[in-house]
């Protein structure tokens, strides 16, 4: 048996494995495994205003001009044929106008306008900055989810959260950098948190899935069915005294090595998680302020709560999202009623708690789905997908609050003015985190590879 | 003569016919040409309704010393694809063979003779033994593509006979060869995802080695379903893992966490990772639990009881050093009164059960030396 367990520490790579630790340094370490050019995240290229984003997914496609960019023009046609002239398109015609029978009002000192639909939302007119004019591309929900989660439908492509955990790495040695709370199983799954060619720790971590609430939500093997932590603590005592033989037989085996802190991880994992999903720690006063325990909110206002957890917690890139609720193509009026009342107050509790954390300011909150709804009816009373123009807001970290961006012709169709791609949505995200989105690069199959592939533009009018 | 008997025959053999069919045969998908096979044109950035100049279907010139095949007017061109790909004169026979070659040698040695299996070509990396490629991917021409051969070849070397650790002074090579690159060595391999699995159910004793027609029959079209899927699939079968269904969204829990390849791109290595996900499978999981103690079981029916040695060799092919023999002796003699005095049932099934399990979990299972 050999001596020298100590004799081998040789190469950069060795360096940096034993001088890291947790979830940063077992990407190093799988990649040093797989014999990949090892060094820690590239970091910020400058000085980022924000330090972590939370993005609240609706799935399904919100519609603009029913919440956020009110069409008086359309209100009072509605009904009337929507020709291909008032939108310049070169068909004769688009389709029977429908007007959105909400009440829009300018809220706040900055006077952004905000529908019915989100009365709590609307006390934080001032935070949030709206983007009236955000445009995509695919009509089906699959390819606008792909796009707006990866950049890209028809290659397989890392998820924005996959590039902002690759970028920054994790802030806390026992949690992943990003985590999916309740994400979609269908119209992409996977690949929309997925890691693509970046190393698997830069894969959201999972937890739940839409459909189902997330009170109910695991975490896969989290939690031993026959063991309790005490026993499983011996088994796992005898598992790692095995492996430190095999480490000791094998003169410090790198992967070895990684197993054996991964067991750690993992272990400590399976107490500090439980901790953070179970919401039980929370003041009444905070739980009731998100709305858990009453009726529609409650699913959402857990998911949020959750959110602003992870958040504390040093996780960089969280998302939460509904489930497929939001695809109102029958009765617009009554499905955005119901949806609206079921994240209007969870997604204000957030902004307000983040705010009184003093997170606010270095948290970049994104609000919107993969695509918005025809101004145009839909069997009578329903909108169908519009990827031409639809609205999101962003809020805190290094956008402009009260801010009322971009503008949509008369009927919500294109944008006619400072039009946001997904792209540039991408591309700002990155700028807020302190990265040149042409330079977070990573090299894959013989060339760099970026989130924004060779688009995008960085919005500086949105910044603050 | 019965008039019509002939045709009271027939209906008499179709009746017999229907009530007892014939099997149906063993089905395989396979592409054909279309009526008119035509030339497609360029979709701008990949995108299926952004249409741009037809290109007429040709080879790479670069290859096969500047003369190409010619597709015949009403063919697609699939068959000279074909054979314009394996052919060695007149086509890009000898690259194909050096890639499939190389592959070959990645799975089989832990590390290819151009380490970028996936990228071979300009931007990807030089061979660090070019002539060897050579000589195998030459291997495999002569014999006519035989993967059989050149696994045979491979596996009889002296290169893949050698110790992780060899033995004697290894001082020298180290320092000159770090990263084993002159395979000095044998490279210390992670087990993939179907590997583990299969040994894991071979040691309970469950593995069912038998082909399986179909582990998603039963799902219906909600195996290539989106939206919301409600019929999940199951992984609880006995099978090797080979016949594990994958659903592209949703890939079974042991291939998720141990680096099975990605199902929407092709790949020729695999991604090699560690992470927490594949601790807590081995830690928590309930197959590998339940393997577990049907391997405990089979240990403690044999006759005078489970001894260590035999337990540890047959799980990890090699004998326990005196002091891994005394861990696991504590272990499950300290389990066992524990859960005696607890008053759970099976203590020593138990006990022996977590020892089999921890003994899965340690990396001597998870890596090959």
């Amino acid at each position: 048996m050999s001596c020298h367990l100590f004799n081998r520490t040789r190469t950069r790579r060795d360096f940096l494995r034993a001088s890291a630790c947790g979830f940063g340094h077992l990407a190093l370490s799988a990649m040093a495994a797989s014999g990949s050019q090892v060094s820690g995240p590239p970091g910020p290229h400058f000085a980022p205003r924000a330090k972590r984003v939370i993005f609240l997914f609706m799935w399904g496609g919100p519609s603009h001009v029913d919440l956020f960019d009110p069409k008086p023009r359309l209100t009072h046609d509605s009904g009337k044929t929507l020709h291909g002239v008032d939108v310049g398109l070169e068909k004769e015609t688009v389709g029977q106008m429908l007007g959105s029978p909400f009440q829009f009002k300018p809220h706040g000192a900055s006077g952004q306008w905000i529908s019915e639909l989100f009365p709590n939302l609307a006390r934080h007119a001032d935070e949030l900055c709206v983007i009236r004019s955000m445009h995509t591309n695919g009509t089906a929900h699959g390819e606008a989810l792909l796009r707006l989660h990866t950049g890209a439908a028809n290659l397989v492509r890392p998820s924005v959260g996959a590039w902002v955990s690759y970028g920054l790495g994790s802030d806390n040695a026992n949690l992943p950098a990003f985590v999916t709370i309740s994400p979609p199983r269908g119209h992409g799954g996977v690949q929309n948190y997925g890691n693509a060619f970046l190393p698997a720790i830069h894969q959201g971590s999972v937890i739940g899935s839409a459909e189902t609430p997330i009170a109910q939500a695991v975490i896969s093997n989290l939690k031993n069915a026959r063991q309790d932590p005490a026993s499983q603590r011996l088994q796992l005592d005898l598992i790692q005294s095995l492996n430190r033989e095999h480490l000791h037989e094998t003169s410090g085996d790198r992967g070895v090595q990684g197993l054996i802190e991964n067991y750690e991880l993992a272990y400590r994992m399976q107490s500090t998680m439980p901790q953070i999903m179970g919401l039980d720690d929370e003041s009444e006063a905070t739980r009731s302020m998100y709305g858990i325990g009453s009726g529609p909110t409650d699913n959402a206002a857990r998911q949020c709560l959750l959110a602003r957890k992870l958040a504390e917690r040093g996780v960089r890139y969280i998302q939460v999202s509904t489930d497929y609720t939001w695809d109102h193509h029958n009765k617009v009026n009554d499905g955005h009623r119901a949806e609206c009342a079921k994240v209007d107050q969870p997604v204000a509790a957030l902004l307000q708690d983040l705010k009184q954390r003093g997170m606010l300011i270095d948290t970049l909150v994104i609000w919107g789905g993969e695509f918005g709804r025809t101004p145009t009816a839909e069997n009578a009373d329903g909108r169908g997908h519009h990827p031409q123009a639809f609205s999101i807001w962003m809020a805190g970290g290094g956008v402009r609050g009260g801010l009322t961006y971009g503008a949509t012709d008369d009927f919500g169709y294109r944008p006619v003015e400072n039009a946001v791609h997904m792209h540039d949505l991408h591309a700002t995200i990155l700028h807020t985190l302190g990265f040149d989105h042409e330079r977070l690069t990573y090299r894959h199959a013989g060339r760099d590879f970026r989130l924004t592939d060779v688009e995008g533009r960085v919005v500086h009018g949105i910044l603050a | 003569m019965k008039p019509y008997a002939a045709q009271e025959k027939l209906i008499a053999d179709l009746d017999a016919l229907l009530a007892h069919p014939p099997g149906i045969p063993p089905r395989a998908m396979v592409p054909s040409d279309v009526e008119k096979p035509a030339d497609e044109c360029v979709r701008k950035a990949g995108q299926f309704d952004q249409r741009a100049a037809v290109v007429p279907r040709g080879f790479l010139p670069v290859l096969g010393g500047g003369k190409t095949p010619v597709i015949p007017e009403n063919r697609s061109g699939r068959v000279e694809l074909a054979q314009w790909l394996t052919d060695p004169e007149h086509g890009a026979g000898n690259l194909t063979a050096r890639v499939l070659a190389n592959r070959i040698w990645y799975h089989l040695i832990g590390q290819g003779i151009v380490k970028s299996v996936d990228n071979f070509g300009r931007s990807g990396e030089l061979p660090s033994h070019p002539e060897l490629l050579d000589f195998l991917a030459g291997g495999l021409l002569q014999s006519h593509w035989s993967v059989k051969s050149l696994v045979r070849q491979v596996v009889l070397s002296r290169t893949f006979a050698m110790a992780t650790e060899p033995a004697g002074d290894v001082a020298e090579a180290e320092k000159a060869d770090p990263d084993n690159r002159w395979l000095w060595k044998a490279n210390r391999q992670r087990l993939d995802p179907e590997s583990l699995r299969d040994a894991i159910l071979l040691l309970s004793g469950k593995l069912d080695l038998a082909r399986v027609e179909s582990t998603v029959a039963y799902l219906g079209d909600q195996a290539t379903a989106v939206g919301d899927n409600k019929n999940r699939r199951r992984t609880d079968f006995n099978c090797r893992s080979i016949y594990l269904p994958v659903i592209r969204n949703d890939l079974p829990e042991v291939f998720a966490a141990f680096d099975f390849t990605n199902p929407h791109t092709t790949m020729g290595a695999r991604p090699r990772t560690i992470s927490p996900a594949q601790a807590l499978f081995l830690m928590n999981d309930e197959m590998v639990m339940g393997a577990a103690e049907a391997a405990a079981k089979s240990f403690i029916s044999r006759g005078g009881g489970p001894k260590i040695e035999e337990v540890f060799e047959q799980i990890l092919g090699t004998l326990p050093t005196p002091e891994e023999q005394l861990q696991i002796a504590d272990f499950v003699l300290g389990t066992a009164a524990r859960l005696t005095r607890e008053g759970k049932p099976d203590p020593l099934l138990q006990a022996w059960a977590m020892a089999c399990q921890a003994l899965f979990s340690s990396s001597r299972f998870q890596f090959i030396d």
